[in-house]
């Protein structure tokens, strides 16, 4: 499942990007608006990770990315990937 | 490197503790390596879809694929997966699995899962869970890991953990006891 959403999310991306390239300005807007909703859903799963409501392999399997991509990307924003 | 004796751990390790020991190495060599060679490592199949398979692309993830072929870690499947009660909680499919399996698997000795809601829900279910760090310990202290590679390991994933958490294990080596206060 977790694959299957990486792929999809993955897709949709790449069919905006083509789309913004081609010189469709909508596909911006829409693009603006996965990675918000992607960062929306980041930051509230995240809080409930810290707070211990949900343990990190949930958090990635509801974000659709795999636990190397939640590790690369809660690195990234220098935050912690532990909740210990 | 070496393969585990007849008096090794027998450990099921669940993503987040695979992927830290994974991830970091000493003297050239990943901590999950080590780990390898006094403990008998297994997985759920959930697990290593979600840390290998799943992240073929990252170099660590293929490097454990590798133990998997090589049988340094193996795969085994909990007998049942439908578990209402811990479909309650948000637990990831592999942290499910992976109690399940400890608990239908008795001749393992810990579950290694450095999840705190995974910790609780394993505690509750009188599962016998261990943090990472806390294996380290063990392995030290049952007479299968030298001290100072321990040492060196514990200073190795220390960005992994929250302050206090490697401090006290360094001093619980040095004293032999892990009811120190300074």
């Amino acid at each position: 499942m977790s694959l299957m959403s990486t792929e999809l999310l993955q897709d949709t991306m790449d069919f905006l990007s083509a789309c913004l390239k081609e010189g469709k300005p909508d596909a911006a807007v829409r693009l603006e608006l996965l990675a918000r909703g992607f960062e929306d859903k980041l930051t509230e799963l995240y809080e409930q990770f810290q707070r211990s409501e949900c343990s990190f392999g949930y958090m990635a399997e509801q974000l659709g990315i795999t636990t190397w991509d939640l590790y690369t990307l809660l690195e990234r924003r220098g935050l912690r990937t532990t909740n210990l | 490197m070496g393969t585990p004796g007849p008096t090794s751990l027998k450990v099921v390790v669940d993503s987040a503790s695979l992927i830290t020991a994974a991830k970091f190495t000493v003297d050239g060599h990943t901590v999950v390596e080590y780990l390898a060679q006094c403990c008998l490592l297994r997985i759920t199949p959930a697990v290593h879809q979600e840390v290998i398979l799943a992240g073929a692309t990252y170099p660590d993830a293929a490097h454990v694929q590798a133990m998997v072929t090589d049988g340094r870690i193996t795969v085994a499947s909990p007998p049942v997966s439908a578990a209402s009660v811990l479909d309650g909680y948000k637990l990831g499919r592999g942290e499910k699995d992976s109690i399940i399996l400890m608990l239908t698997q008795p001749d393992m000795d810990y579950l290694v899962v450095d999840d705190r809601l995974a910790f609780v829900v394993s505690d509750r279910m009188t599962v016998p869970k261990i943090l990472l760090v806390d294996l380290l310990v063990e392995l030290v202290w049952q007479g299968c890991m030298e001290r100072q590679l321990a040492e060196k390991m514990l200073k190795a994933i220390a960005p992994r953990y929250a302050p206090g958490f490697i401090p006290h294990t360094l001093t619980m080596l040095e004293r032999g006891e892990r009811r120190c206060l300074s």
